[in-house]
């Protein structure tokens, strides 16, 4: 790093040190730190307050200010503005001896994060309060940041106005994806980008009144959403949605956009590049709980193909499936061919229905609808395609996209895409045996 | 009602299972717990298909057979009331490849002992690199397990609340907390050794199957296994070489190993070898393939 780079550090040393030091001799010492010696940034800072007679906790380390969004469990020293939702007491067990811990929320405007204080000595928290935390590091627990005061974090009350009104302690929802998004959850905040947007007039309480419906699109999925009010949207806008609830429509959660609720435009970009890509795949557990969604990605072993799968005759006015050549509604009538798979997915998690339509049928089983036909006839077998199917999909694992709803049998897709999944075992098999082994 | 999830668990997992949770009521499922955790009613296994025998008979057979895997065996028993199973076993012929999705069963012929098998719903042949898969999940769904036990050992007086407030699944978290009601294991090292174990088998460079180069080094205490991987991989040749399309004739297999130096007593063994490692099997009686 050259002197130019060096130097506003060199100030924030300055700052902290007052007239004890000149900035020149500071932007010597760093240099010499960080060039010469080749020590990092944030330690070379540390180490030259302390030799001048410093505090080195007074100057956040590296990570610096962060809002609670902005976490990602890698931070070594992070300061943060939040308010303390809820604060636990805990006694834990270390090398035989009772050590007394605190655990609970904080929480600002972008979200909560839980948190442990390990040094109930120095850190005392109240609920409710509102605090500057310095100093502390992050780690990262099943994919979320959990923030950790340790011996060298310290906190301050802070006067600063902060809102985290909208987001009630321990019932906030903070920063989600949408795949996250779940019936019955408040004040949520979560970004992507605005598409199918449509103005639309309703008559509430006898007045009339305009509303905005469209999707959310992140990297994890879709979500209709609802906005109840008047708003000018960019179709395409990448946008950060503050304080929407959730209510789920046939297991598919939905994102409402009440009074308190804010639509944040972000600049273009700003999340990437979200055309196309699909949603990263999620476990069917995680599918379960939320009920459902719009366009979910799951992967997971077909482990039984059910009955009503194959070839089957469809109606030709209403296309339900024909019982003995009898339509439910229009009688006897001449059915029409189509294909199809109702299969069982599972991933050791959970399990899903699957249905597949004509086209990925066709595919999955490389056959079209008229060899189907064909087969059927030569084998004087109903079930032939079926057979089919059971033979050549029993214990196959699989990559599905669709929409998925959910009912008393749980959760169901229709599926939109399916490939099959190349595993290199080996490769995977490598990578785990180091892991395991690197903690021996 | 739901479904239920099929379990991915090892066969040494599995046979150690001593612990079942009957369902009360008429529909309620009934559960295996399993040492470390899994909440098995469904099982979901890939492994090579060793061996079955009809102990039925012609009209009303039922199957019995054996599926091994890197850790051990599981047994099976399918009839009458699974019939697509049952008749999908009479048509395969062992050894090969196979996915089973099947219930447990217990069996107590006396108190404080259960033997565990499976009753399967389905099978069907596989590839090998089904079973690959299979055990590379099975080895991931097993360190899950291990960690909610180490979990919940910290913890001292586990809930299925506080190790869900860490993040382990309900199903998981309920299996755990059973687990360590019933099982009271201090020590995990076995089961982590059982995963170690079961990635190396993926893993050619720890095979002592034929598919080891022979200019591989190896040190020298372990010689007399080097010989015997020579051998094999020579015999595993010989049927390769001998098959014009039907397999190997047994006969002319035995003629040319002794001509090499290989007694038909050490042949029948290194056979028996090969066919448990799933790399030859036998087409029909007399004559043997290589897979």
């Amino acid at each position: 790093m050259d002197r130019e780079e060096l130097a506003p550090h060199a100030e924030e040393l300055a700052r902290v040190l007052g007239e004890k030091v000149t900035k020149d001799r500071l932007l010597d010492e760093l240099e010499r730190y960080v060039n010469l010696y080749r020590v990092s940034l944030d330690w070379a800072k540390r180490d030259i307050l302390k030799k001048m007679g410093g505090n080195p906790s007074s100057i956040g380390n590296g990570s610096g200010r962060k809002s609670v969004a902005e976490l990602t469990g890698a931070e070594q020293s992070v300061d943060l503005l939040v308010k303390v939702l809820t604060v636990n007491p805990k006694t834990i067990e270390v090398g035989g001896a009772h050590k007394n811990i605190l655990y609970g929320y904080v929480a600002d405007e972008s979200g909560r994060v839980p948190y442990t204080v390990w040094e109930t000595e120095s850190v005392q928290l109240k609920e409710g309060e509102t605090v500057v935390i310095r100093n502390a590091y992050t780690k990262e627990y099943k994919g979320t940041p959990q923030l950790n005061l340790g011996n060298r974090a310290s906190v301050e009350r802070s006067d600063e106005a902060l809102d985290v009104a909208g987001m009630p302690s321990g019932a906030g929802h903070g920063e989600v994806k949408v795949a996250e998004l779940a019936e019955g959850m408040n004040y949520v905040v979560v970004s992507g980008k605005v598409s199918k947007l449509e103005r639309k007039e309703i008559v509430a309480a006898g007045e009339r009144k305009n509303i905005v419906t469209g999707v959310l699109t992140d990297d994890t999925g879709s979500a209709e959403l609802t906005i109840w009010k008047d708003a000018e949207l960019q179709e395409g806008a990448e946008v950060r949605i503050v304080g929407a609830y959730v209510k789920s429509w046939r297991g598919i959660p939905k994102l409402n956009l009440g009074d308190k609720a804010e639509v944040q435009v972000l600049a273009a970009g700003t999340l990437g590049n979200l055309a196309g890509a699909a949603p990263k795949a999620r476990t069917l557990l995680d599918v379960e709980a939320s009920g459902g969604g719009m366009d979910v990605v799951v992967r997971g072993t077909i482990v039984d193909v059910r009955e009503g799968s194959g070839l089957v005759m469809r109606c030709p006015e209403c296309r339900r499936v024909l019982q003995k050549g009898t339509c439910r509604v229009h009688g006897k009538v001449k059915g029409m061919d189509d294909l199809r798979i109702k299969a069982i997915l599972d991933d050791g998690t959970s399990t899903m229905n699957v249905v597949f339509g004509k086209e990925l049928t066709e595919g999955l089983l490389s056959m079209t609808i008229d060899e189907a036909v064909r087969l059927t006839t030569e084998e004087r077998n109903p079930d032939a395609v079926k057979e089919l199917a059971e033979e050549r999909l029993f214990a196959r694992t699989l990559e599905v996209r669709g929409m998925v709803r959910s009912d008393d049998f749980g959760p169901m897709m229709i599926a939109r895409e399916a490939r099959a999944v190349e595993v290199d075992a080996r490769e995977e098999g490598a990578k785990l045996l180091t892991e395991l082994e690197g903690f021996e | 009602m739901a479904r239920e999830v099929a379990w991915r668990v090892f066969a040494a997992e599995f046979n150690s299972s001593s612990y079942e949770i009957k369902g009360e009521g008429e529909k309620a499922p009934s559960y295996l717990i399993s040492p470390l955790g899994a909440k098995i009613n469904r099982i979901f296994v890939v492994g090579v298909l060793t061996d079955k025998e009809n102990v039925g008979n012609g009209n009303e057979p039922v199957w019995r057979a054996r599926i091994t895997d890197p850790t051990g065996t599981f047994y099976l028993t399918a009839g009458q009331y699974q019939p697509e199973a049952a008749m999908a076993l009479a048509k395969l012929e062992p050894p090969c490849f196979v996915a089973v999705v099947g219930k447990f069963r217990t069996y107590s012929p006396e108190e404080g002992k259960l033997y565990v098998s499976i009753r399967p719903e389905r099978i069907g042949r596989v590839e090998a690199s089904a079973r690959d898969g299979w055990v590379l999940e099975t080895c991931k769904a097993t360190l899950d397990r291990i960690s909610a036990m180490e979990e919940a050992m910290k913890l001292g007086e586990p809930t299925v609340e506080k190790l869900m407030q860490i993040g382990f699944s309900q199903p998981l978290a309920e299996g755990t907390v059973h687990s360590m009601q019933h099982y009271h294991l201090d020590d995990l090292a076995r089961y982590k050794g059982m995963v170690t174990d079961a990635l190396k088998f993926l893993l050619p460079e720890y095979q002592t199957g034929p598919e080891m180069p022979v200019e591989a080094s190896v040190p020298e205490e372990v010689e007399v296994e080097e010989d015997d991987v020579d051998k094999e991989a020579l015999v595993l040749s010989l049927i390769e070489s001998l098959d014009s399309g039907k397999g190997a004739a047994w006969d002319e297999v035995v003629q040319r190993a002794k001509a090499q130096g290989i007694e038909r007593e050490e042949l029948d063994s290194i056979a028996n070898s090969l066919l448990d490692k799933g790399f030859v099997y036998e087409p029909v009686l007399g004559r043997m393939r290589k897979i």
